[in-house]
């Protein structure tokens, strides 16, 4: 935490110090009723140890309390090691079930672990926020990202993507004609038709049962739409919710009979999913329940299904530490057999995130230990086929997906490790063969680009520095340039030829507070020396979805269009700029957003119509004027 | 020392205003808040033999804390899902009836901007005195993400901070 962090955590903390208790909560009331209520325990067929071993614990753990550390807590320390198998870069797979049980059995006994993660699993629902940021993907690798596409008659704006090629899954779309929305509820995508210059409501596709929508693409006639299920089950006084995840294709031919076309199912919750070739890549984030005593015997408590099936053993990938409790699954599935799985690996983890580039699956966890570490696994996926390839190593952590890039059969990764940045150059067998240590003592990387030969990033104290690097020679890469700005970017953007758009925070030069959300615009035509050569702070405005959700933003170079939601005093409002060199950011639009929601609004255009869409409210605006023409309440 | 409730109320006495004054900015006001309390000790109580040391007390005791807010927040969501973002119409209201067992009204204005997942980060940091790591730990999301949700809810706040009251009526 930097200082003004810290100074911060401090007020908050001074501003609540005079909060009353209520008296119910009292330690004596609490130890009263505590006394009256017949205590519950469960004994499961795992846990022999029972309540005076537990007791006996206690009573250890208390006097160790006292010799090791009397009032601090650590709870993330882990004792284990990296085995041999971080060493090395072959990813192993498991030879049986019973070893994966060790692995699980290796996590309870970890002398925290099991307690507290375990207890409530599946009841974390990923916000929208969370969707973005932990699982986001995605790099720009020819120079201008390309966001529009043109159908017949009409030109239109896709989701922004981390990886240009590889689609992404979003709450709104278009296909130049209609619009598709996944209603505010999550039960429901409406598609839209914008044809006759009016908004017109075609129909509403209901989801599979109770399921939750999250996300869905339109491909070539298709809708594929992510949705998740609970199911849960009673345990005495606890329920256990396990949700699993299902992928519905519809046939939208014609838009007003959708057609199912199949389904399929995959353990554990929605954590992302990619489209590219013809390919649907889900990924699913399963949990296993440890506290809840399981035997090697009780598979299906442990082992994830697809489609009704049970993984093979050697479809699992064992993690390169010797404890674990959860997988990644990942399957393929080709869009013309939308009711069939075609490949399937779940990587048995410690919890990870991912990057998808245009041939390669990377999954990165880190171990957090005395040393940060985080091992990045290649899993190739051509044609539908997972296959791993190779697992190497880097200090530090990744910030987000835009720290971590393939590009011409290397991966350049950033990190921040402690108090210092690092980039690392690994190829194929992900064995490192470049890097740069020890950059911006004291700072944290904030955002990242690296494209081609060049790449951007910045770290934050309490300037921005905005570092320029030289990836021409993979053996050697070079910081040619560092730009000191106040505040700092959260996202990086190219736009146009020689241009780097950053959205980010203005910062006071005291570092303390800040005045809003800020545009900058670097002129890049010489790497070594990056010049800010215009910015725009939106005044009292505190936040933009885009600084933590890369989908929220529409940027279109060519259109000379930055769209986005933004939180400010007045609520939620619909930003548009233009930009040119003389007059810098234009305003076009400033607009509340009407709609209600947990998603950040999307903009989307069709031709010279931008439509702002928030959860059951779409709104159509000219963009010629930026009036607005329409709107519909779904 | 025994497992029981006069043990278990020891160990509680030592977190319980952190506790109450988590739970106050996670639920926003303090009906919702003395509920998830009780539940959290309740739940805690009755899983205490799975507690391996007392160390790891407070730890698991605002996990679990967090976990019922979550879900909590999920029930509510359904019932409504609008609820939660119209924060800034409810503060306004809520500003006249402000008594002793609620945030300052400066504070639940800071906190009406983040999401709830920011909330539990600056919560953690704040009631908790918990680093990054062990909030990644707690909310089984990662540090760097912490480390970066931490920063940007951290310059919301301020912002809201240095208004004051006006212009947030």
């Amino acid at each position: 935490m930097n200082k003004w962090e810290e100074d911060m955590i401090e007020q908050l903390r001074k501003k609540s110090e005079d909060i009353q208790i209520p008296d119910s909560l009292r330690p004596d009331q609490i130890e009263k009723r505590l006394s009256e209520r017949p205590k519950k325990y469960h004994w499961k067929k795992g846990y022999t140890a029972g309540l005076a071993a537990a007791c006996c614990l206690l009573v250890c753990g208390a006097v160790w309390g006292i010799q090791k550390s009397p009032q601090r807590v650590s709870p993330v320390e882990k004792q284990d090691t990296a085995t041999d198998q971080a060493e090395s870069s072959d990813i192993q797979t498991a030879k049986s079930y019973d070893q994966i049980y060790e692995y699980l059995q290796a996590n309870q006994d970890d002398q925290y672990g099991t307690d507290t993660g375990m207890l409530e699993r599946g009841v974390v629902t990923e916000s929208a926020e969370d969707s973005s940021s932990t699982n986001s993907a995605a790099a720009v690798d020819t120079g201008v990202a390309q966001n529009s596409k043109s159908s017949e008659n009409a030109v239109y704006s896709e989701t922004n993507v981390r990886q240009e090629g590889v689609d992404e899954a979003d709450v709104v779309k278009t296909d130049g004609r209609y619009l598709y929305t996944l209603k505010d509820n999550g039960r429901s995508v409406a598609i839209v038709d914008t044809s006759n210059g009016e908004l017109q409501m075609v129909i509403s596709i209901p989801v599979e049962d109770d399921d939750q929508a999250r996300e869905f693409y339109v491909n070539d006639g298709h809708l594929i739409l992510v949705s998740e299920f609970n199911q849960e089950r009673e345990d005495g006084t606890w329920t256990y919710a396990s949700t699993d995840t299902r992928v519905t294709t519809y046939d939208i031919t014609d838009p007003e009979k959708p057609e199912k076309a199949g389904e399929v199912t995959q353990s554990g919750s929605y954590t992302s999913s990619r489209l590219t070739d013809g390919h649907l890549y889900l990924f699913t984030q399963y949990s296993v329940d440890v506290t809840s005593g399981i035997t090697p015997k009780d598979k299906k408590d442990y082992i994830p299904y697809v489609n009704q099936q049970m993984l093979e053993a050697d479809d699992i990938y064992l993690p390169p530490f010797s404890q674990a409790y959860m997988y990644e699954v990942v399957s393929s599935v080709d869009v013309a057999k939308p009711g069939e799985i075609q490949d399937t690996k779940a990587i048995f983890s410690d919890g990870g995130e991912l990057y998808v580039s245009n041939d390669n699956i990377y999954w990165y966890e880190t171990q957090w230990s005395d040393k940060t570490e985080t091992v990045i696994k290649r899993i190739s996926y051509k044609g539908g086929k997972l296959k791993a390839e190779a697992s190497g190593k880097v200090d530090g952590y990744i910030n987000d997906s835009f720290s971590i890039d393939e590009y011409d059969g290397y991966l350049r990764v950033v990190t921040t490790d402690d108090e210092t940045n690092g980039l690392y150059i690994l190829d194929s067998n992900m064995k490192e063969v470049g890097s740069i240590t020890g950059l911006a003592e004291g700072e944290q990387v904030y955002s990242a680009r690296l494209l081609g030969d060049t790449g951007y990033f910045v770290t934050y104290e309490q300037t921005d520095p905005l570092f320029s690097v030289d990836l021409s020679d993979p053996k050697n890469p070079k910081i040619i340039g560092k730009l000191k700005i106040p505040g700092f970017s959260e996202y990086l953007h190219f736009y146009g030829e020689n241009l780097l758009l950053g959205i980010g925070m203005d910062v006071d030069e005291d570092g303390f507070t800040t005045n809003g959300v800020k545009l900058s615009m670097f002129d890049i035509s010489d790497s070594s020396d990056v010049k800010e050569i215009q910015k725009y702070t939106l005044e009292n405005v505190y936040s933009a979805a885009v600084m933590y959700d890369y989908k929220a933003v529409l940027i279109d170079p060519e259109k000379n269009v930055i769209g986005f939601a933004a939180d400010g005093n007045n609520g939620e409002n619909y930003y548009v700029f233009s930009y040119n060199d003389t007059n810098g950011f234009e305003c076009l639009m400033n607009e509340t957003v009407n709609g209600n929601g947990y998603q950040s609004a999307r903009g989307v255009y069709v031709d010279n119509t931008l439509y702002v869409v928030k959860g059951n409210i779409i709104e159509a605006y000219d963009m010629a004027d930026y009036q607005k023409i329409d709107d519909l309440i779904l | 020392m025994k497992c029981d409730a006069a043990a278990f109320a020891g160990m509680y006495e030592t977190i319980y205003k952190d506790l109450y004054r988590y739970a106050l900015c996670m639920m926003r006001n303090p009906h919702d808040a003395e509920d998830v309390v009780s539940e959290t000790v309740i739940k805690g109580y009755e899983r205490i033999h799975t507690l391996r040391s007392e160390d790891a007390f407070k730890s698991w005791m605002f996990t679990i804390l967090s976990n019922v807010c979550k879900r909590k927040w999920k029930a509510m969501a359904k019932q409504s899902p609008v609820e939660n973002e119209n924060v800034w119409e409810q503060l306004s209201d809520e500003a006249a009836g402000e008594d002793v067992m609620n945030l300052r009204l400066d504070l639940r204005r800071a906190l009406a901007v983040l999401s709830e997942e920011e909330r539990m980060i600056i919560g953690l940091s704040v009631y908790g005195g918990y680093q990054s790591q062990e909030i990644s730990k707690i909310l089984h999301i990662k540090d760097g993400t912490v480390r970066s949700k931490r920063s940007r809810a951290i310059g919301k706040m301020s912002m809201v901070l240095k208004k004051g009251g006006a212009g947030y009526e």
